[in-house]
């Protein structure tokens, strides 16, 4: 087990260093420097090359490269070009915040997806059941900008129950953070949801009908337990992988959700660094996002094995 | 399969249930609409959509926007009233004398660090801007300064190269802002995420993209007119909200209680919202387009006339600013002291456009390339201005592009058209007209080489009498209508939108607000 662990994270660095010299090449391609969100429209052209080379944009770009990945080696991530402020502290102050709210919209879907997948496998083909599944298909088609403004509109503008936008940190004032977090933990989870509970159906229903089931039935063990302790062991190993796989669509459906709510979490950071063409905050900010989805999947793979004990590695 | 209900849905329902309560739970915990760092008697919470870069004064790009959250920390040696008039700040006279400009200070005055505002900061922080090894954005503005003398510890005198009479007006603004040299020597290139001056507010933290804090100083020099100590507001909480619909619902719920700008189709949504007051200082976004004058057909006078009896003002207007527009000649507002009413804006006549365009020479269906910001209602106004030029035989291709592409098309000529706006009035004719009309100008994307116009322009600025100003700024505009450098499409409406119960708002001449003297509740 130990060396499997060992192995993986081994694996992790030519990964990460492909997707580093492929993000370096894609933002490099993107048209227009930070010249215009530093020194503002109206500079003068003389003004602007005097930037770049204060910035180091007049290098090879091969040697801007090298310059980054040496850095990384010595875990310095490099500053920003707009706020000078080092883009580790940067990310140290926006990934809670990220992780914060994928940690509560997966737990939201889970509390909520998991129960509803099992009461819709339970009463398939049922009334029940065709509401819950229609009602996840409803929340896999709404796209999040749009399910965040209506959100916005009846809790916050019409029923003034929770805060239209912002945060507060967790150590400043718990329930406060909960009360920016659910709006948008909600409009993130609404996918994961829908997700979990049909995975859950569809997995729960292939289960039931296995002969150990059935013998369990026939041996007159009470249904709740054939459900939840019996057949929902081995149904959930499928789930897992699903809310699993979730976390990299996680990663990106957090951006829009918080450009929306102004969460200032790793979303807001890499959408407003793009913009402003900050290249190392974006460079920096997308490989810990790629990093810590690695690091989810490696995580997968190790609870599968606690969930099936057939698995090992 | 046959699943017997009952229990197991129990379970469910009741775990579901549960679930459901605890998020009910915590959703009514807590006081309803509050903002994230409270929204005390005396905290201002203000609704942002442009993040400054730097709030170092000498480093500040934005070309008016930034000032909103410099006047909270900074001011300069004089002020310019909204109506044009310069007062004193922390110099309480001056004395022009040819092209020595000397001012007397007021004591008693320190910077938020506690060092003292005296002669030789003043001097460090002019000859500080004009330094080169700065970088500042505005050492143009400050170029004719010859030298800086301290003269007494109260006194510190400006020579010129040669007179300059904008030299009061640039003081007025981020050229003359005092910053202390203390903090600025000791923080480096750091500065401007710290802003130390004289102002009514303290830095208390600034988080990027999230949100600045800024505490009443309580050792700020200026009383009101009862004597009363300013600032009136303990606290001022700027949350950066790029998001139109996201402020106008943290307005309406009162999450914050001032906002910068928020576009037509959003702020008439509020109109009717007693709580809300929008209150139109005259600053309009002032749409136009660049006509590239580098190449056929826009390189001869009469296609360019064509175009601008080609466009439907008011359409576009109606359309893309919900209504809530102005028709001016140019970029001058109606209030502006250098607008002339007589000035024509171009009657809309498509079949008159259509036949002067084949009078020019240009024939049914050329084709045009208009390039344009990929930012709403750019590409609709694209969309209405290709609609009106089709209907005058000409087949326009539109191109929107992110801010640094469209900059980059326009400054390297790869266009006819060009779709641009901006904020108006600035704190001087010279700063709207100079960057887009002067043959040397950053912004001259219409690429005009014109002696005539860089003439007119030049006796606008070099002009010490408002009179001949006005008339050297007349000549400028007809000039350009004249000649039809650039088209001029409607004004949208930009007004301080603001909740009922904020007052003591103070503007400058652009428009940006000063906070001094505000307070919350009635």
């Amino acid at each position: 087990m130990l060396t499997y662990v060992i192995r993986r994270c081994l694996h992790l660095i030519p990964v990460l260093l492909v997707v580093s010299l492929a993000l370096f090449v894609l933002l490099r391609l993107l048209p227009g420097d930070p010249s215009t969100a530093i020194l503002g429209p109206e500079a003068t052209e003389a003004q602007r090359a005097t930037l770049r080379g204060d910035l180091g944009l007049d290098q090879p770009l091969w040697q801007q490269y090298v310059d980054w990945i040496a850095g990384l080696v010595r875990g310095d991530l490099g500053q920003s070009w707009l706020t000078r402020e080092p883009v580790g502290a940067a990310i140290a102050d926006r990934l809670p915040v990220t992780v914060e709210l994928g940690v509560t919209s997966l737990l939201l879907a889970t509390v909520i997806g998991i129960p509803a997948g099992i009461l819709a496998a339970v009463r398939a083909r049922r009334r029940t059941d065709s509401a819950v599944t229609g009602i996840a298909m409803l929340l896999l088609s709404v796209p999040h900008f749009y399910l965040a403004t209506l959100l916005v509109l009846l809790f916050a503008v019409t029923l003034r129950w929770l805060p239209a936008s912002g945060f507060v940190a967790f150590t400043e004032d718990p329930a406060g953070n909960l009360r920016f977090l659910i709006l948008p933990a909600v409009t993130v989870g609404s996918t994961i949801v829908a997700v979990a509970m049909r995975q859950t159906r569809a997995s729960l229903l292939a289960t039931l009908g296995e002969d150990y089931i059935r013998t369990a039935e026939a041996g007159g063990l009470a249904r709740r337990r054939i459900v939840l302790v019996h057949a929902m062991r081995n149904a959930l190993a499928p789930v897992t992988t699903v809310i699993a796989l979730q976390v990299g669509a996680l990663m990106s459906a957090t951006v829009i959700t918080e450009t929306i709510f102004t969460l200032p979490g790793m979303g807001t950071l890499i959408v407003n660094a793009i913009f402003s063409r900050d290249m190392p905050i974006v460079q920096g900010a997308v490989l810990v996002v790629v990093a810590f989805v690695l690091a989810v999947n490696l995580l997968t793979d190790l609870i599968y094995a606690w969930l099936d004990p057939r698995i090992t590695y | 399969m046959s699943v017997p209900p009952g229990m197991s849905r129990r379970a469910i329902l009741g775990l579901t249930a549960s679930a459901l309560a605890a998020t009910a739970l915590t959703a009514c915990g807590g006081d309803s609409g509050g903002s994230s760092a409270g929204s005390g008697q005396g905290t201002l919470t203000i609704g942002f959509d442009n993040e400054p870069v730097s709030l170092d004064p000498a480093l500040s790009s934005a070309i008016s926007s930034d000032r909103n959250l410099l006047n909270l920390f900074y001011e300069g040696l004089v002020r310019q009233e909204k109506d044009g008039t310069i007062v004193p700040a922390l110099a309480e006279s001056w004395k022009v004398d040819g092209s020595a400009l000397t001012f007397t200070l007021r004591t008693g005055v320190t910077f938020h660090d506690g060092s003292p505002f005296d002669a030789d900061a003043a001097a460090w922080n002019l000859k500080r801007v004009i330094d080169p090894a700065t970088r500042s954005t505005k050492a143009g503005t400050l170029s004719t300064i010859a030298s800086v003398t301290v003269l007494d510890p109260r006194t510190v005198r400006i020579q010129t190269k040669s007179p300059d009479p904008l030299l009061l007006t640039q003081l007025s603004y981020e050229p003359g802002m005092m910053v202390s040299r203390k903090a600025a020597s000791a923080a480096g290139k750091d500065f401007g995420r710290g802003p130390v001056g004289t102002g009514p507010f303290v830095l208390e933290r600034w988080i990027a993209k999230s949100q600045l804090v800024a505490k009443r100083n309580p050792g700020y020099w200026r009383k009101d007119a009862a004597g009363q100590a300013l600032p009136r507001l303990d606290k001022v909480v700027v949350r950066f909200i790029t998001e139109p619909k996201t402020l106008r619902a943290e307005l309406s719920t009162g999450g914050v209680q001032l906002l910068r700008a928020l576009p037509p189709e959003e702020y008439t949504q509020l109109k009717d919202n007693a709580q809300v007051r929008l209150e139109d200082l005259g600053v309009r976004r002032s749409y136009y387009l660049a006509v590239n004058s580098t190449r056929a057909p826009f390189d001869k006078l009469a296609p360019r006339r064509a175009l601008a009896g080609a466009i439907d003002r008011d359409g576009v207007g109606q359309t893309a600013a919900s209504g809530e527009y102005d028709l001016t000649a140019t970029f001058a507002t109606k209030a502006d002291w250098f607008a002339d009413p007589t000035l024509p804006v171009p009657a809309f006549d498509a079949a008159k456009a259509g036949a002067a365009f084949a009078a020019a020479g240009v024939g049914a269906g050329t084709p045009l390339k208009l390039v344009v910001r990929n930012r709403p209602p750019d590409p609709t106004i694209a969309q209405l201005i290709q609609a009106n030029l089709r209907a005058a035989g000409l087949e326009v291709t539109i191109e929107a592009l992110q801010l640094e592409s469209y900059l980059d098309t326009l400054k390297k000529g790869d266009f006819d058209l060009g779709l641009g706006v901006i904020d108006v009035p600035r704190y001087d004719p010279s700063l709207t007209f100079d960057p887009y009309l002067s043959s040397t100008g950053p912004n001259n994307f219409s690429k005009i080489k014109d002696p005539e116009l860089d003439k007119v322009l030049a006796a606008g600025r070099a002009a010490p009498d408002r009179k001949v100003r006005t008339e050297a700024y007349t000549d400028v505009q007809r000039r350009v209508l004249d000649q039809s450098h650039l088209v001029f499409l409607h004004q949208a409406r930009s007004p301080v939108i603001h909740r009922s119960d904020l007052s003591g708002l103070a503007f400058d001449l652009d428009g940006q607000w000063r906070l001094h003297e505000a307070r919350l509740g009635r």
